[in-house]
């Protein structure tokens, strides 16, 4: 039977906020009782309304209907729904639908009420903002910049891939671009008649150049990409006047294939402060994002009045084209170069009709090496790893993506020796991608499965597509630097446990690697993955809050002092509370020393309650504490350890975990990391 | 060919809706997938068929919808089949949740939900018949372009 949709008032607070605690399912099953609390609620003047979600284990569109209709009234009465502790399932909900700006959700109810009293969670956005479409951006602003950065990344990719006309579509490019900038001005200039396109401006644009201006800035546009005005060599006088006048600090050139055909004016900042490297970057990306959608509108004009072959031919093209907005669109939502990398490849291969492609990037080494591929063996990458010199620098003295046969035959002597792998695996075109004029990587696509040969524009497309990735990797390396600078956090916290206790030198990393291996083998998803590393290096952290004298102790203390060492989970946990980026990592903090039949601590908590990644350094961590020295007593062997895990699965620890990490000792899986492993993730 | 295929056929009933979804999460969890990711497809099992009550059957509960879970190399594939009225397409459509929110219109919703924890939605009329297919990748693989 399904479970009825339960509803209790559970708190009232003196300033008339009103908390219910719902349990039950919210689908088109309990759509109408939470819809008729609403509805009383606001018949009866109650419009600050706290949900507790706890008990809540689904909530459909019908459920989420209900609440987007009764927030918007509740709203103009200045009131509110606050959701307090949501499941992760139910956030899921609320993630998936892109609703978590609008909607204002709290940790506890405590929290929830405070907000009715301005605390501190953060504001919602209002319906108009949401349907303006800066959700993304003003939700992502405040999560830093390179997040921002995405979302308008993705807002452009959706304008471009949009069914509207140019104009429009460049009007609204320009606009989202100078909103979110916060430039004096934008300007989008048509520099061929042939155009037959209007200027589109946003801000308070300079008068609409004239013709003759137009010619000049035709002229003085370098081939180059972006161009700071001050940059630009041989401006000519008239150009340089208007644009000092008119403060103008950037013009891209808009090539849509060789010779420019119009340009972006790009003003100073309202607020008169420079541009960010970010922000140049994202100049960058614009233009060509631009360029494409030009290129677009170009061949469409040409479709017209060709004869049906050749204007078949031309629309196919198109289609391919639109295409790689969905590229840009994919690259900015991976958000990680992890993900990127096989995202690219996967709409490289099918917009090239390849079957194969790889991506080298460059590495401290100073060389390149294989960070992904598609429909290459594993055994084949290390073969196509290239040193700095010979053929990556012929690549990077290209303009844009190369035919291996053309290179094959400009190189010499050893470095020849260097393409011959990509000959043998079938790469038929390689391509620079630069950023900021150093070669970063190089992308190879395969032959054609037709085929037929790499044409001219199809290269120029391959250019551009590199371009957009070029920007998208180094934006998310930019945001997995952020992270590092946690794990150096992460790494200060660890040393500050290891001076106080010897004996748990070493215990962290090797836990930690332990869960890696662990964690490959369970094939967890990359968050809970990462999660889990960073749970496993800080398990102990807790210990800093335990006296020295009791960590010291060399055996046999009191019942006292062991229930003072039980204490480290929970010191862990509050030790790590105000670190958002450790949030779920804490569970393996608190939990790691719970047992599956709820027999541990500090929660008593049994089978699935314990968060997963504590039940897995439950495991690790029984391990390595076995198979070391401790102060008390040597190292005992590790098929004692598995026989103590073997024989407490179930009791102690998950089942399934025990049996697959047993596996993994018994194959011989757990040896290889003693050796020394570089251990990239935190 | 499907590798493993799970049926399943309930009566066009509210109260059935709990068995659908307990019954695909199930499936999901064994075969693998995350937590997030078995409720995705939980929940989209479950709004396809409300789906279907309300609007194909015009909430009669004595008709049938049969369900299918069937998992091959790289995907497994929730089909959900009902012989009520067709689906109006212009649902498929709608992506705009501030739109949705906007006009209030609750039946677009469901498929966005169902767009949003999905990979893939395939919808034909055949023989009389609606047939949704939602499609999941399994972990780790990559979707095919």
């Amino acid at each position: 039977m399904p479970k009825e949709l339960k509803i209790n008032l559970s708190e009232k607070t003196p300033d008339g906020v009103h908390v219910f605690k719902v349990a039950g399912t919210l689908g088109v099953e309990g759509s109408a009782g939470i819809q008729g609390l609403l509805d009383a609620c606001l018949k009866e003047k109650v419009y600050r309304i706290v949900l507790d979600l706890e008990d809540v284990d689904l909530i459909s569109s019908a459920g989420m209907g209900a609440f987007l209709s009764a927030v918007g009234e509740l709203r103009k009465k200045n009131g509110d729904i606050i959701f307090a502790k949501m499941q992760d399932r139910i956030m899921t909900v609320f993630r998936n639908l892109d609703v978590l700006d609008y909607f204002i959700v709290a940790d506890d109810v405590a929290k929830a009420i405070d907000r009715f009293r301005g605390g501190e969670l953060p504001r919602p956005l209002t319906i108009e903002e949401l349907t303006a479409g800066s959700a993304a951006e003003a939700g992502a602003r405040e999560a830093g910049p390179a997040r921002a950065l995405f979302s308008l990344l993705a807002a452009y990719a959706d304008i471009l891939g949009a069914d509207a006309g140019l104009d429009r579509k460049l009007s609204q490019i320009v606009d989202v671009t100078a909103n979110y900038l916060a430039l004096s001005q934008c300007l989008f200039v048509p520099l061929n008649d042939g155009l037959g396109l209007e200027p589109a401006a946003a801000r308070d644009a300079v008068p609409v150049l004239n013709e003759r201006d137009r010619s000049v800035l035709a002229d003085s546009l370098p081939a180059e990409k972006v161009s700071a005005v001050e940059k630009l060599p041989a401006i000519k006088k008239e150009l340089a006047d208007w644009a000092a006048k008119s403060d103008v600090r950037f013009l891209l050139p808009l090539g849509a294939g060789q010779k420019p055909v119009a340009a972006l004016v790009v003003g100073g900042k309202k607020d008169g402060s420079p541009f960010t490297n970010e922000e140049r970057r994202l100049l960058r990306y614009l233009q060509t994002s631009l360029e494409l959608a030009l290129e677009c509108y170009l061949l469409s004009e040409r479709a017209v009045g060709e004869p049906p072959g050749a204007k078949k031919k031309i629309e196919r093209k198109l289609m391919e084209m639109e295409t790689l907005f969905t590229v840009s669109r994919g690259l900015a939502e991976a958000l990680e170069t992890e993900k990127m990398l096989p995202t690219f490849l996967m709409m490289a291969t099918g917009q090239f009709s390849t079957d194969r492609a790889v991506i080298l990037l460059y590495t401290a080494g100073g060389g390149f090496e294989a960070r992904a591929a598609r429909g290459i063996d594993d055994d084949a990458l290390p073969k196509l790893a290239l040193p700095p010199e010979g053929l990556a620098e012929l690549i990077a003295a290209q303009t844009g993506p190369a035919l291996v046969d053309t290179l094959a035959r400009t190189l010499e002597g050893r470095d020849r020796r260097q393409i011959q792998p990509f000959l043998d695996e079938g790469f038929a075109a390689l391509a620079p991608m630069r950023f900021k004029n150093s070669l970063i990587g190089i992308v190879g696509l395969g032959a054609k499965i037709s085929g037929r040969d790499f044409e001219a524009d199809e290269l120029r497309l391959l250019g551009a597509l590199v371009d957009l990735a070029a920007v998208s990797i180094e934006t998310a390396r930019l945001l997995e630097k952020t992270r590092k600078n946690y794990a150096g956090l992460v790494r200060a916290l660890i040393s500050a446990i290891e001076a106080k206790d010897k004996f748990t030198r070493g215990h962290t990393e090797r836990v930690t690697r332990y869960a890696a291996v662990l964690a490959d083998e369970a094939g967890l998803d990359e968050d809970r993955r990462q999660n889990l590393l960073f749970g496993a290096v800080l398990h102990d952290v807790g210990y800093l809050g335990v006296p020295e004298e009791i960590l010291r102790m060399p055996d046999g203390i009191t019942e006292e002092q062991l229930a003072e060492l039980r204490r480290h989970p929970l010191i862990g946990v509050n030790i790590l509370k105000d670190i958002p980026f450790l949030k779920k990592a804490a569970d393996a903090v608190r939990h790691h020393h719970e047992n599956y039949d709820g027999s541990g601590y500090p929660d008593g908590l049994a089978g699935d309650d314990i968060p997963l990644i504590a039940r897995i350094v439950a495991v690790v961590d029984t391990f390595d504490a076995i198979t070391t020295d401790r102060r008390y007593r040597k190292a005992n062997s590790k098929e004692e350890a598995v026989e103590e895990i073997r024989k407490n699965r179930g009791k102690q620890f998950d089942p399934a975990i025990a049996d697959a990490f047993i596996r993994l000792v018994e194959n011989g899986r757990l040896d290889v990391i003693k050796a020394k492993r570089p251990h990239r993730e935190v | 060919m499907a590798e493993k295929e799970y049926q399943f056929r309930i009566k066009s009933a509210i109260s059935q809706l709990e068995k659908v979804r307990k019954w695909a999460a199930y499936i999901a969890r064994a075969l693998g997938f995350d937590e997030r990711a078995v409720f995705e497809i939980e929940l989209s099992t479950y709004e396809a068929c409300a789906n279907v009550i309300e609007h194909a059957y015009a909430n009669n509960p004595n008709n049938y919808i049969d369900l299918k879970i069937s998992v091959e190399l790289d995907r497994l594939t929730v089909t959900i089949r009902d012989e009520g009225g067709a689906f109006e397409p212009a649902s498929l459509k709608e992506k705009d949740i501030a739109k949705i929110i906007k006009t209030e219109q609750d039946g677009g919703l469901g498929m966005y939900i169902i767009e949003a924890c999905m990979d893939e939605i395939l919808y034909r009329r055949q023989a009389g018949r609606n047939i949704l297919e939602l499609i999941k990748y399994l972990p780790r693989a990559a979707p095919h372009s």
